[in-house]
């Protein structure tokens, strides 16, 4: 076994810098759909969870206890879902978008969404409280309050981005459910290891597993200079 | 024309188990526009959670606050944001913007919708003003405290608010920030649209700035006063534990040139101090500082000698307070008891009081 | 002040406009996608073939399709399943053509009263191509078994071994056609493995997982006391076997008995059930796979030099377990006359 890890990071080597087809199909496929995602869920769970985190109001209890027993709802339960919605004899089925990246972009939205909402939250929340009362004092109104508080727990907000794009390029459950781990459309890197390891090529398993850790490192090293920097 | 009335204000806190802890309770009091009313009290007393109500920061649990006769609980998010806009909140430990020294200072214009050309010369005149000049970009987080203290003030004081209101600014700070906060609280006091509300432990800065005084004690008020009835008469013993006794005079003090001191006029009385220090003042001479005698003294060297009688004796053990009554002031003078005995001191004696040039502290 | 300040106050002062534009640029990108999603999904020229693992993971699809696609233009997207998921995304409209083995339940998917309102899920089943399973399992072979055995003998041996704890049988457990194929073969013998080794799992032990994981299961099985069996499909043992070096072929397919083959069919989905089906280009890609030109392709596949899947259209007799019917192979010979000229 040792043998086909070293061969499986030889491969993943050359077919890096031959520039294969069907694997920069498969690492264009990860991120545009695990991105995409997750930017689009950023844009709406940044402002509704941190305005939860800044308000209070009654059921705000029940409605963290929901988006936390949402941060683990189990992406293949989810697939699932978005595979009946999307069905042909399901509501949406005249769209035809099942098995497209449109449908798998969905589903790692709505799981995304309780993660950055989650986290998103809980940073506004964990800001000084002195810092809110002195914004306020110095006359913010809410949106302004919203804005520097934003400002203020960048470094959360980006942490909690990094947790759903971590979870959404690694996610094998729905997209395969969704997808369909269609070669050249919907395959991805996670999809693609399952098959290979059903083929019963490790090597290229491994390899694209070398990949995808490698690029994910790359990913989160970027972005988490970036959070230093934002300081 | 009351500025700010607070009427009936009482604020609890629940703890985890539901019960209450009550902060405030049964708090009144009015000030006017222009005046500087201080509430002095203990630490834990609950002078933070009322400046934090008057502020709008927090809601009492009942009670009204009203401004220009408008009440301010229960008014909308919006109209609260417009009167926290007249108000200010300078707090004991300040809290500053993770960003740099200009725009921690522009920040209260900013949101007031100014724009950045608009708001460089009022906010580099503030920064000169606070001796910040240098260090505007540098981000106000790495400052010392002292500094941090001075760009908090300064934040404040660029928006030029209606109230201000102040809590403990000036404990923990060195004497150099002490002076900037002296500057900038005159500059205050001078403008007479400009009303603050300062709280504090220190007896002196209250005497120092308050045109009145509110002691706070245990969330209730125990006095409200100009500053030299609370401090020659307090009302109860935890005041006068609390606050201490002094005698305050207002006057208007000339320099004279023969001595090079300065002589303060209060009404027909003249005191000399060693200062140099013209203008309107504030004095203050401790009460056992101050000597008392049934005949004029002779070759003193105390530079103040006044002739008056006693108006009222107070005894406390075995030491008493006299009230001798000299012209137009009273004094407060503590002498013991053995001494007053000795010296057959009775309401209606005359007597002599004098005190040297160096114990009249002008604030 | 810095070079930078400019820009900074360009921000500071259109904070708003900027944050309207970052969400209609995203929101644009993504609508774009949607759309041509949409668009690819009413493309007559694009259609969805939902196949079993088996047919997928040999390479023989990946060899085949690209030969159609070259002579008519429509490109086929492939999801591989198992036979009952595939069944069942046919049963859903979602796909518009699948290419399965297990001939009952194939039977089912065209039978109209088994449809919806009396219209059948699927039209005119076709044969395509037929492999055969085999049982493997350990060198050891604690069962016992010996080549040239008729299958009655082979299942009888196999449940005795299990009965007497020397080995353990690995069923897929998915519904997939191997594991139905599995369950008939127990059953010629009156064996319902599910309640007879009910919650014995070092006996009858269900994976439900594909054909690779479920032979590697039966790989890892190699304790003294119950070593692993398995049946699996001839083509996905060609493609795995030379990593499982312990694992060999212990029962096959005799002459004159066809329990042990494994025939292909595949069937339109009906587009009188699902109008959006593209059922004209369902049409040329069946009248390929059952042209004389697309059976002589599926003849000629070899992977590791081994012939994997023999094509069967129009010839199927009783050895192969299939049959296409004789208004079948009417209904599809218009549809082969465009490949008529082609030859491997």
């Amino acid at each position: 076994m040792p043998n086909e890890i070293i061969e499986g990071i030889l491969e993943a080597i050359r077919l890096i810098f031959t520039f294969d087809p069907e694997v920069w199909g498969v690492i264009e496929v990860s991120f545009r759909v695990s991105l995409t995602s997750t930017f689009l869920a950023a844009l709406v769970a940044l402002p509704i969870g941190s305005f939860i985190g800044l308000r209070k109001f009654k059921g705000k209890n029940e409605i963290t206890n929901l988006i936390n027993t949402f941060m683990g709802f189990p992406p293949v339960v989810m697939g699932l879902l978005i595979y009946l919605l999307l069905s042909r004899n399901g509501p949406f089925g005249e769209l035809g978008l099942l098995y497209s990246t449109s449908a798998m972009i969905i589903a790692q939205f709505l799981l995304a969404i309780p993660i950055i909402m989650g986290t998103a939250k809980a940073a506004i929340e964990s800001v000084d409280p002195i810092l809110k009362e002195t914004v306020l004092s110095l006359g913010a109104n809410e949106r302004q309050l919203w804005w520097e508080l934003i400002k203020h727990s960048k470094k959360s907000i980006i942490a909690g981005f990094l947790v759903a794009f971590g979870q959404a390029i690694s996610e094998v459950g729905a997209v395969i459910i969704v997808g369909g781990n269609i070669r050249w459309e919907t395959r991805t890197f996670t999809t693609s290891i399952v098959l290979q390891t059903r083929m019963g090529e490790f090597g290229m398993a491994i390899a694209l597993g070398v990949i995808l850790i490698s690029i994910t490192f790359i990913v989160n090293y970027g972005l988490t200079r970036l959070q230093a920097r934002v300081d | 024309m009351n500025l700010l009335e607070i009427r009936n204000i009482h604020k609890e806190y629940y703890k985890g188990d539901k019960s209450a802890i009550i902060v405030l309770s049964n708090i009144n009091f009015s000030v006017k526009k222009g005046e500087c009313f201080i509430i002095i009290g203990p630490n834990g007393s609950g002078k933070t959670t009322l400046l934090k109500l008057i502020g709008l920061l927090e809601l009492p649990t009942f009670g009204q606050i009203l401004y220009n006769n408008k009440n301010l609980i229960n008014i909308s998010r919006k109209e609260k944001v417009n009167y926290r806009r007249k108000f200010s909140f300078v707090r004991q430990k300040p809290v500053v913007r993770n960003t740099s020294v200009f725009n921690n200072i522009a920040y209260g214009l900013k949101v007031r919708g100014m724009r950045s050309i608009d708001y460089q010369e009022e906010v580099n005149e503030i920064i000169q003003f606070s001796g910040l000049k240098g260090m505007e970009k540098k981000n106000a987080r790495s400052l010392s405290g002292g500094e941090m203290q001075r760009v908090a003030i300064a934040m404040n004081f660029v928006i030029s608010p209606e109230l201000y209101l102040l809590d403990e600014v000036s404990a923990n700070l060195d004497s150099m920030n002490l002076k900037l906060l002296d500057d900038f609280i005159m500059r205050i006091k001078q403008d007479k649209e400009k009303t603050i509300i300062m709280s504090t432990h220190d007896p002196l800065e209250a005497i120092k700035y308050a045109d009145r005084i509110a002691v706070l004690n245990n969330g209730q008020i125990t006095q409200i006063g100009r500053p030299n009835e609370i401090f020659t008469a307090p009302k109860d013993e935890f005041t006068a534990l609390f606050v201490g006794y002094e005698n305050i005079l207002y006057g208007l003090a000339e320099l004279d040139k023969a001595t090079g001191l300065s002589q303060i006029k209060i009404n027909d009385l003249i005191i000399t101090a060693a200062s140099q220090q013209e203008g309107e003042v504030k004095v203050c001479i401790r009460p056992e500082s101050i000597g008392i005698a049934k005949e004029p003294p002779k070759n003193t060297s105390y530079r103040n000698t006044f002739k008056g009688f006693i108006e009222n004796i107070r005894e406390l053990g075995n030491i008493c307070h006299l009230i001798v009554r000299c012209q137009s002031e009273k004094f407060l003078i503590t002498i013991t008891e053995l001494s007053r005995k000795n010296l057959k001191l009775e309401i209606d004696s005359e007597v002599f009081i004098n005190f040297k040039a160096t114990d009249v502290k002008i604030l | 002040m810095s070079s930078r300040r400019p820009l900074k106050e360009f921000v500071g002062d259109h904070k708003t406009a900027i944050i309207l534009a970052i969400i209609i640029i995203v929101g644009g990108s993504v609508g774009t996608y949607f759309v041509i999603d949409y668009l690819n999904a009413q493309n007559p020229e694009k259609i969805t073939l939902a196949t079993t693992t088996s047919t997928y993971d040999s390479g023989l699809l990946d060899y085949l399709l690209p030969k159609f696609t070259e002579q008519t233009g429509i490109q086929i997207k492939v999801l591989s399943v198992g036979t009952g998921t595939a069944i069942q995304y046919g049963k859903d409209g979602n796909v518009d053509v699948i290419l399965v083995h297990s001939r009952s339940r194939e039977d089912d998917f065209v039978n109209a009263s088994l449809g919806v309102g009396g219209v059948p899920y699927g039209i005119y089943r076709a044969c395509v191509m037929y492999n055969d399973f085999i049982i493997v399992g350990h060198e050891s072979n604690p069962a016992n078994l010996h080549p040239g055995e008729n299958i009655i003998t082979v299942m009888t041996k196999l449940r005795d071994a299990i009965d007497n704890g020397n080995m353990t049988f690995y069923s897929r457990g998915d519904g997939s056609g191997t594991h139905s194929k599995e369950l008939a073969l127990w059953n010629l013998i009156g064996v319902d493995p599910e309640t007879r080794w009910k919650n014995q799992p070092d006996k009858y032990s269900e994976t439900g997982e594909g054909m690779g994981t479920t032979l590697l299961i039966t790989y890892e099985d190699a304790e003294a006391a119950h070593e692993g069996y398995t049946i699996i499909d001839r083509g996905t043992w060609l493609s795995l076997f030379e990593q499982y070096t312990t694992l060999k072929i212990l029962a096959e397919s005799i002459v004159g008995e066809n329990y042990l083959l494994n025939p292909y069919g595949v069937i339109p989905i009906n587009p009188i059930l699902y109008p959006h089906v593209k059922y004209v280009s369902v049409c040329r890609f069946v009248g390929f796979l059952t042209s004389p030109y697309g059976q002589d392709l599926i003849d000629a596949y070899r992977k590791n030099n081994q012939v994997l899947f023999h094509a069967d259209f129009g010839t199927c007799d009783h050895d192969t377990a299939c049959t296409t019917t004789a208004d079948e192979i009417t209904i599809w010979k218009p549809y082969q006359i465009e490949f008529a000229d082609l030859t491997v």
